[in-house]
């Protein structure tokens, strides 16, 4: 009697695992949860450069559609993006080292952050970051932040007295384009930079949110790898 | 669009489990289906302000939740008189002693056959039945016992009592 409860426990256990849902309800689920959870955070798009609006929907697409972009259209894409911010960026671009990353964003305490591009000049590092967060702000700043190749040697960084270093320098722009849309550009002077860079290391220990003159710091660790050997270009 | 979350394995993970335990009040394969989607809505509520600790925090909740609207939604189609189709879940490939004992453990209250169900068939430990129900873990071996001692005195007497609640 017991010996029989047992098996048909058993059996009636690994019959009604058995029983699954269709890969297709399966599918629908994952996308109707997508769809919800980007309801619910109602993330804002900002991007740490100096590009207009329409020229952020079109990088969103070139996001997308990177397999289909060629480099001479990105290429034409960052000449527009950097515009009236380094007065030689054609001729960088035109011998410089373009690459555009492909990679997921990194999320913390609600602020997700990547780098959609790295731009190599013979003595400069632009990094294009793209940043979502679901809080209101009008201004942001990245503070705690060192950067390194792959031999673990600093390229940059504004901790502690590294900040004053004379190894580099950097360039740090913000341009309000509306009072939700912030626009940085980030260049790195560094003349031994490029010669030793087959990676970097991003690390982001703080962020800076403004809104109506008050700041909010949010205190966590970012964590971008980016391998420029993988980097499309 | 923030990608942080996996829902894909999400889904894989949790969605038939989730699904057993439905059907197991339920009884009806599209409530169940149902169900599940709205726990994994409630999933992406929770998630908006919070983070679980760990796997296991994440499964107990979840299962939580599930017993939870599973409750919500008995008591909802009672208010509105529907009718279940009962045992219409099972398999032809049950045995008829496999048969009789669903029965029986389907006529269990229900604070023991959920437990019996998530040790047994879903083969939970008895800390995480005792998390999920909120329960002392002497609790859920109390019921445990209980649950088998009903089921094989019921067994024993043939099924005649499978209309009453044990």
């Amino acid at each position: 009697m017991a010996k029989d409860f047992e098996n048909d426990i058993k059996n009636i256990k690994s019959k009604i695992n058995n029983i699954q849902l269709d890969d297709e309800f399966k599918k629908n689920l994952e996308n109707k949860m997508k769809i919800e959870y980007s309801k619910k955070t109602k993330v804002k798009n900002i991007n740490i450069f100096n590009f207009p609006k329409q020229i952020v929907a079109a990088c969103l697409c070139l996001v997308v559609l990177s397999s289909c972009v060629f480099a001479e259209q990105i290429g034409d894409l960052v000449t527009n993006l950097f515009a009236n911010t380094s007065p030689n960026i054609e001729e960088i671009l035109e011998n410089g080292d373009l690459q555009k990353v492909d990679m997921d964003y990194i999320e913390k305490d609600g602020i997700s952050m990547k780098v959609d591009y790295v731009l190599f000049s013979d003595n400069s590092i632009y990094l294009v970051f793209n940043i979502l967060s679901n809080e209101e702000f009008d201004n942001a700043y990245l503070k705690e932040m060192i950067i390194k190749n792959q031999d673990d040697e600093i390229i940059y960084s504004n901790i502690g007295n590294n900040f004053k270093s004379d190894k580099f320098n950097m360039n740090y722009m913000n341009k309000k384009i509306n009072k939700n849309n912030e626009i940085n550009m980030i260049e790195i002077n560094n003349s031994n930079t490029k010669k030793n860079i087959e990676s970097i290391i991003i690390n982001i220990d703080e962020i800076y949110l403004m809104k109506n003159n008050q700041t909010k710091k949010i205190t966590n660790s970012w964590i971008i790898n980016i391998n420029l050997e993988k980097a499309q270009s | 669009m923030n990608i942080k979350f996996d829902f894909q394995n999400l889904i894989n993970k949790y969605s038939d489990t989730i699904y057993h335990i439905a059907l197991g009040y339920l009884k009806n394969r599209e409530d169940a289906e149902d169900l599940v989607q709205e726990v994994f809505l409630h999933y992406i509520n929770y998630i908006k302000n919070n983070d679980f600790k760990d796997d296991n925090h994440e499964k107990c909740w979840i299962i939580r939740v599930t017993i939870n609207l599973c409750r919500n939604a008995i008591k909802s189609k009672k208010n509105s008189k529907n009718v279940y189709l009962e045992n219409e879940i099972i398999p032809d490939n049950f045995s008829d002693s496999e048969n009789n004992l669903l029965d029986c453990i389907d006529s269990l209250k229900e604070k023991y056959r959920i437990v019996f169900e998530l040790f047994y068939i879903k083969d939970f430990k008895i800390c995480e039945i005792s998390s999920i129900l909120n329960i002392s873990e002497a609790n859920v071996k109390t019921r445990l016992k209980r649950a088998r001692d009903k089921l094989k005195k019921m067994l024993q007497i043939g099924g005649e009592e499978s209309g009453e609640r044990f």
